[in-house]
């Protein structure tokens, strides 16, 4: 198989118009570095990475119709986006006071340990439990359970939910809410807004990014 | 974005603006803009500059404006000359007349005017509608690029679904001028379009599923698909159909 593939032959082989390639290229889906521009014997033409573009032209040709090209342009962003990965100690060091949010500063060491978003979600949620006293089975739970949740329940107001049912804790319930009515006995034993830990997370991450970027 | 607790100014004569949000603001006469601002409504007159980044729902500028930042904008219309040093994001339509020059790229949904037309970098619209002169050294990239050329214009790349490129009509001065051979021109290294229609035209190559080489084009090759059509007074160095 050639590893590279020229503009004509990329729209026989994979049937698609001109207006097409650059639509997608304009919304993100294709990206620009995969346009590489090289002298031939015809003048000037543009190669793509063989393997790379016929794939991701599969994929889109084979999402829904209806879909919006913004949407399909996060959902490929998004896999790139969630790998990504800091220093833990870097990450703590940025939050905020206690008053500030519902994870005070930790002296954790973490040695040259790296998390994702979704890590790093769910050692501040085991951090908070940890805090208040509960068992180390209890709060890895936690941590578990909340490397679970899909991105966009954490985008709307979600509530963990500690259930203590018949003395046994570690059951654990989240709501799209950021309030919830409890009826009955079994109260949870603690109420834990994913949201803004969540929060929390982005403005780590948010500042971080912002201080290497100045770094030339 | 209407907020109605943003404070509005009006200001007139030589005038500082502090950058921040700001509801509306009115300007007319000699005015600089301090820092970012952020507004729903800016509408000004005479000269203008702005020391930051501008993000407007609704623009509305005449005489000399200068942003030294980038510019978001929903919904503009400028005329005589814009300049902006940053790049020009919008989410709707601008309509640009006169002098209109953007060192960074333009990015967004609808662009349309007249008068000369200077990109630093790329363009990258849904629409871009143009009578008078065009440069950009990149790729100018959109669904719908209609040029009337006027003038000498000079562009990296067109791409889009449907391109027309076509000799825009001449107003008495460029008439006289086209004698001494500064009529409209584009000088463009390759064309890749669905459909495509050339005017006055210099390009290395053109690809595309339907394609017309109008009247006043030299064209190096020719890639079509469906059907491929030459005017008399062009010349076509090589044409092929691919399959």
């Amino acid at each position: 198989m050639a590893e590279w593939i020229t503009k004509k032959d990329l729209l026989r082989e994979a049937g698609i118009s001109y207006g097409q390639l650059y639509r997608w290229k304009r919304k993100g889906l294709i990206p620009e570095s995969w346009f590489v521009r090289r002298s031939t014997f015809t003048g000037q033409e543009t190669f793509f990475p063989h393997d790379a573009i016929l794939e991701r032209i599969r994929w889109i040709q084979g999402m829904k119709p209806d879909v919006p090209l913004d949407d399909l342009a996060i959902k490929i962003r998004e896999p790139q986006k969630w790998s990504e990965r800091l220093p833990l100690d870097v990450l703590l060091a940025t939050l905020q006071s206690p008053a500030e949010g519902p994870i005070s500063p930790v002296s954790y060491a973490s040695g040259n340990q790296t998390v994702t978003r979704a890590e790093f979600l769910a050692f501040l949620g085991g951090q908070y439990l940890r805090e208040r006293g509960l068992a180390e089975a209890v709060t890895n739970d936690l941590s578990t359970f909340l490397l679970t949740v899909p991105v966009d329940w954490l985008e709307s107001p979600a509530t963990v939910l500690l259930v203590d049912v018949r003395g046994v804790q570690g059951r654990f319930l989240i709501v799209q809410s950021k309030e919830v009515i409890w009826w009955g006995n079994h109260a949870p034993t603690f109420q834990i807004s994913v949201s803004e830990l969540w929060s929390q997370v982005k403005t780590a991450w948010s500042q971080i990014e912002m201080t290497s970027r100045v770094v030339p | 974005m209407a907020n109605t607790s943003l404070q509005s100014l009006r200001v007139s004569g030589s005038s500082h603006i502090p950058g921040g949000h700001y509801d509306e603001v009115h300007g007319s006469g000699s005015i600089r803009i301090d820092g970012n601002l952020t507004v729903n409504r800016l509408k000004t007159s005479g000269s203008i500059r702005g020391q930051g980044a501008l993000k407007t729902q609704e623009l509305s500028t005449s005489g000399s404006t200068r942003i030294e930042g980038s510019v978001e904008v929903v919904e503009g219309r400028c005329s005589g000359s814009f300049r902006v040093d940053g790049g020009l994001r919008v989410l709707g339509e601008i309509v640009l007349s006169g002098s209109s020059r953007i060192s960074g790229a333009i990015a967004g949904e609808e662009v349309r005017g007249s008068g000369a037309l200077r990109v630093g970098d790329e363009v990258a619209l849904e629409k871009l509608r143009w009578s008078g002169s065009v440069h950009c050294p990149g790729l100018v990239s959109a669904d719908v690029i209609e040029l009337h050329i006027q003038g000498i214009s000079e562009v990296g790349e067109l791409a889009g679904a449907q391109i027309q490129i076509q000799r825009g009509s001449f107003a008495t001065l460029t008439r006289w001028l086209s004698f001494l051979g500064t009529h409209g021109h584009l000088t463009v290294s390759e064309v890749s379009g669905d459909e495509v229609l050339l005017e006055a035209t210099d390009a290395a190559i053109v690809r595309g599923e339907r394609v017309v080489i109008g009247a006043g084009c030299r064209i190096d090759r020719v890639e079509y698909r469906e059907s491929l059509t030459v005017h008399p007074d062009s010349m076509v160095g090589q044409s092929i159909q691919v399959d």
